[in-house]
């Protein structure tokens, strides 16, 4: 589950217009998610609370032999924060939790020559947004964590500078142990690029992220007939001052989505020429309820290898789905509110619709220009053929909107998450659910010992688990045992 | 004084397999804070200590205060050992950097994977030199190093950071000796004390190492059973020097026996040595004469050096002609007897010298009878023994020379007490009276009792 301050901080992104999506940080956060989930360790409580609209703030409980606690406080000037804000009854659990990314392409229909596709509404739409551009406010965002006992604190600042610059610091300061860390990041997204300047006081790390982003324009060649793919590069740059320790990584990422079926599909290629990792992951959601990640790993140096595995599973709530279907919008608007907002360079109205109606035009220009019929004939067919190969473009994507809006309408009542890897024989078990306004996740990580092929042919072989584990438990070797469990209830108001 | 290990322990390779299992169980001991950079146990491969390690102690205290057993202070050296360890260290910094750090403030690297390479530290030719200051006390042996002197040569298999990790070591050592050892030691040894009691009282075959242990507590300290080895004549006697130290008593000293060593005469002894000494002088000044001059006399004898006065007839007696030849032939005879208790069969040879009756005969003819019975005057010095001639009698000698005649003798006696007489000789000049055991002819050196610098405990 998100936290309920990094909830509030994606509402300030999304109110500010800042895509998350263009980070370098982030162009692994699919496979992250799917296999490198956080499993809580502790019995943990978060109450969290919209006092004001400006205003947030929420208190954490954890007992893990003992009582640990923190309170924090959010404070943030940005406009319409509270849209985007849905406390933990209403809000839909793939937004309250960290799950397959979906990008959006990233048309610069504004600007680029794509504006013949854009209809009408999304010039207007644009020149609402530049309108809103050319009057922007300096929105930032204040956040102070405090922890007891151990009376840690945490806090961070974010400042919009102007619509297409970032500054944020953090900072960490914990009397224990006398470690004071302050961390800026400035960042700078024009776009087609976002580049960060990062400096950290812990080993006086200085780091320099870029991003890429290709494709940007749609193709003026029809090969490929809806832009519906993104292609990313990036790179980051980091050394270590007191340390004199480098690091660098590159990163090759390919956003697709199947053309039959709609459904998304993301590959990336990392490679870290330091040390010779290279990092290969394949993402899909296979289903509006399954989503499926693997991911190789390989060491050039060393030739070690790894092989992770991670699926999620999603659970409707069968009874709401065919009400659902019926009046969509009555149900979902907020759903749907998010959906305009996150496409609101994308045109509303299908693109063959845009095109000129030749019929009409055909009976009055004819009548004006005289025509002749075999001309007259040949015209038909050219708008026909444009049409129906514009209509084949609508075709492919609706049946992507289609498949988004099945996603978004749908009402998740739990989600399962599996990952598994095989170098370090681990097995990563969490449930994510909503139960009477409250978000549940609770997990597990196993560890196999050195009984972890018998007992996965086993499990395999005959579902009678726990008959193996009762001899195992007889002979004095558990092949399985959880290295942390725990279970994390959220409420907020 | 230098210490000496035992060298059965060194001579086959336990002692070495010994260092390494302690080696490695330090260094991968739970309660040591591990690094993070470490991300395997340290594992001691290889230890050699070709040689036995020196231990010399330079100063040796026992009983100073009365809490602490001993202080001393040591000479260690040890050559030509070697050691090599190996590990595996994780080579992405930044990685290490980023687990310190709070993930809130630590902003997220991609593909940022560990990369560890096996490293293999050998350290050849280790040479250590140390003086070091010992107490042992009750609870524990503390150990300070003072002046040390190490010198190794160290091999990486990581070339790269060879020269970093060697100049960190060095810089390092001195932390090593002043703090860490000095601990450990004192550790172990508050280990060894408290659990030998332990070890004792409990039914024995509790583990391996406890047996070890008290194995080795044994050694630490002087048991029982060590005394069985050292010969009760000499601990009495050491215990009766240092009871008559501790107390100042001159208690057992003072006994009848002249001397409490057989064989060695202590100078308090010696005139008392001399009085019994059965000579002519002895004999006769003992005698109380009612003679006026018999007082300055015997006050000269008590003032010069004895050796001036011994042997000889004097004046006062010849004088007065009390002598009688039958007691002088006596003591001659015993001194001979005394001088010569080596080989009973050994007969004096004497010589009869006949002197010419010019003067008056009675005299001359009892001067030749005290000569011929003066003939156990032996010189040790000269093995071949000159020939000297009989010296004439004068009128105007000196009254110790006119008394006496020297007569020059074969015997050569090795070892024994030497009385010498030269009439030609000056009485000042006179040779000095050997002692058993004291072989030096300057009188000032003759009477000490062991080193010059030591003094005897009873002086």
């Amino acid at each position: 589950m998100l936290p309920y301050m990094d909830q509030v901080l994606r509402a300030f992104y999304q109110s500010t217009h800042w895509s998350t999506q263009n980070s370098y940080e982030d162009i692994t956060a699919t496979s992250r998610t799917l296999l490198d989930f956080r499993i809580p360790s502790a019995i943990h409580l978060q109450i969290s609370n919209k006092s004001t609209p400006n205003t947030f703030n929420s208190l954490d409980f954890s007992t893990r032999s003992r009582i640990n606690g923190s309170l924090s406080y959010l404070y943030s000037d940005a406009q319409q924060l509270e849209n985007f804000m849905r406390n933990s009854t209403d809000i839909p659990l793939q937004d309250a939790t960290e799950t397959y990314r979906q990008l959006q392409p990233n048309l610069n229909f504004s600007v680029s020559s794509g504006n013949t596709l854009s209809s009408d509404n999304t010039t207007v739409d644009n020149d609402k947004k530049l309108l809103h551009d050319s009057k922007f406010v300096k929105k930032s965002l204040y956040y102070g964590r405090m922890y007891y006992p151990s009376s840690d604190l945490e806090a961070m600042i974010i400042k919009r500078l102007n619509p297409q610059t970032q500054f944020m610091l953090k900072g960490v300061s914990s009397f224990k142990e006398s470690l004071n860390v302050l961390t800026c990041y400035f960042q700078r997204d024009s776009h087609r690029n976002l580049q960060e300047w990062i400096f950290s006081t812990s080993d006086l790390l200085c780091g320099y992220r870029v991003l890429h982003n290709f494709l940007t324009t749609p193709s003026k060649f029809n090969t490929s007939l809806y832009n519906n793919s993104s292609l990313s590069l990036g790179a980051e740059f980091w050394l270590g001052l007191v340390s004199l320790s480098p690091g660098c990584s590159t990163t090759l990422r390919y956003y697709t989505h199947s053309t039959n079926t709609g459904r998304p599909l993301t590959l990336t290629l990392s490679w870290n020429p330091l040390f010779g990792h290279i990092s290969s992951t394949y993402s899909a959601k296979t289903g509006t309820n399954s989503t499926f990640c693997a991911k190789y790993d390989f060491n050039l140096y060393s030739i070690e290898s790894n092989l992770s595995f991670g699926c999620e599973f999603w659970q409707k709530k069968h009874h709401l789905l065919e009400t659902n279907k019926n009046n969509n919008d009555k149900l979902e608007p907020i759903s749907d509110e998010l959906v305009d907002i996150n496409s609101n360079s994308r045109a509303t109205k299908l693109l063959h619709e845009n095109v000129p109606d030749l019929n009409l035009a055909v009976n009055d220009i004819p009548s004006t220009l005289d025509i002749p019929v075999h001309k007259q004939k040949l015209l038909n067919d050219l708008t026909y053929a444009f049409s129906s190969s514009l209509r084949k473009i609508d075709e492919e994507r609706s049946t992507i909107e289609k498949f988004d809006n099945k996603i978004n309408s749908s009402i998740f009542t739990s989600v399962w998450k599996l990952s598994t890897s095989l170098r370090d024989k681990t097995l990563k078990l969490l449930w994510e659910g909503k139960w009477r306004g409250f978000l549940i996740s609770a997990g597990t990580e196993l560890v196999f010992t050195r009984g972890f092929q018998e007992s996965l042919s086993d499990d395999e072989k005959n579902d009678n688990a726990i008959s193996i584990s009762a001899t195992d438990t007889e002979n004095g070797n558990i092949p399985v045992f959880p290295t942390k469990f725990g279970i994390q209830f959220q409420y907020s108001t | 004084m230098s210490f000496r290990f035992n060298e059965a322990v060194f001579g086959d390779n336990s002692f070495n397999e010994r260092v390494r299992e302690k080696l490695s169980t330090a260094l991968n001991s739970p309660s040591k804070k591990k690094l993070d950079i470490l991300k395997s146990g340290i594992k001691v491969q290889k230890v050699d200590f070709p040689t036995i390690p020196q231990l010399e102690i330079l100063d040796l205290d026992i009983i100073t205060q009365p809490k602490s057993l001993a202080k001393g202070i040591c000479k260690i050296s040890c050559k030509d050992a070697m050691l090599r360890i190996q590990t595996v260290i994780e080579s992405n910094l930044l990685l290490i950097n980023e687990q310190d750090t709070p993930s809130f403030t630590m902003p997220q690297l991609i593909n940022n994977g560990s990369f560890t390479i096996p490293i293999t530290m050998t350290f050849s030719s280790i040479e250590l030199e140390a003086i070091t200051n010992i107490f042992v006390k009750n609870p524990g042996i503390g150990i300070s190093f003072n002046d040390v002197d190490l010198d190794f040569k160290f091999d990486c298999s990581v070339k790269i950071l060879q020269s970093t990790i060697e100049r960190r070591l060095k810089e390092s050592m001195h932390v090593v000796f002043k703090d860490v050892l000095p601990s450990l030691i004192f550790n172990t040894s508050q280990n060894w004390f408290t659990n030998r009691g332990e070890s004792t009282s409990t039914i024995p075959g509790k583990r391996e190492h406890h047996h070890q242990q008290t194995t080795m507590s044994r050694n630490v300290i002087l048991d029982g059973s060590d005394f069985q080895e050292l010969s009760p004549i000499n601990m009495l006697r050491l215990s009766s020097i240092v009871s008559s130290r501790s107390t100042l008593s001159l208690h057992s000293t003072v006994m009848n026996s002249l001397s409490a060593i057989p064989g060695c005469l202590e100078r308090q002894n010696l005139y008392r040595f001399i009085s019994r000494m059965p000579s002519l002088n002895n004999y006769y000044s003992s005698q109380s004469f009612p003679q006026p001059k018999s007082s300055t006399v015997s006050s000269k004898q008590l003032v010069k050096p004895f050796y001036c006065s011994h042997n000889l007839l004097p004046k006062t007696v010849l004088d007065s002609s009390q002598y009688d030849l039958a007691t002088i032939t006596k003591i001659q005879s015993r001194l001979f007897d005394r001088s010569n208790s080596n080989d009973d069969n050994a007969k004096p040879r004497r010589r009869k010298i006949k002197c010419k009756k010019t003067r008056t005969p009675s005299n001359l003819q009892s001067q030749g009878e005290q000569a011929v019975d003066d003939s156990t005057a032996i010189e040790t010095v000269t093995s071949t023994p000159v020939q000297t001639p009989i010296p004439e009698l004068e009128e105007q000698s000196p009254p110790y020379l006119k008394t006496t005649v020297s007569i020059r003798d074969k015997y050569v006696i090795p070892e024994k007490i030497s009385l010498n007489l030269d009439s030609k000789k000056d009485t000042s000049k006179k040779k000095p009276f050997y002692f058993i055991g004291l072989n030096s002819q300057e009188p000032s050196n003759n009477w000490k009792w062991g080193m010059e610098d030591s003094p005897p405990p009873y002086h």
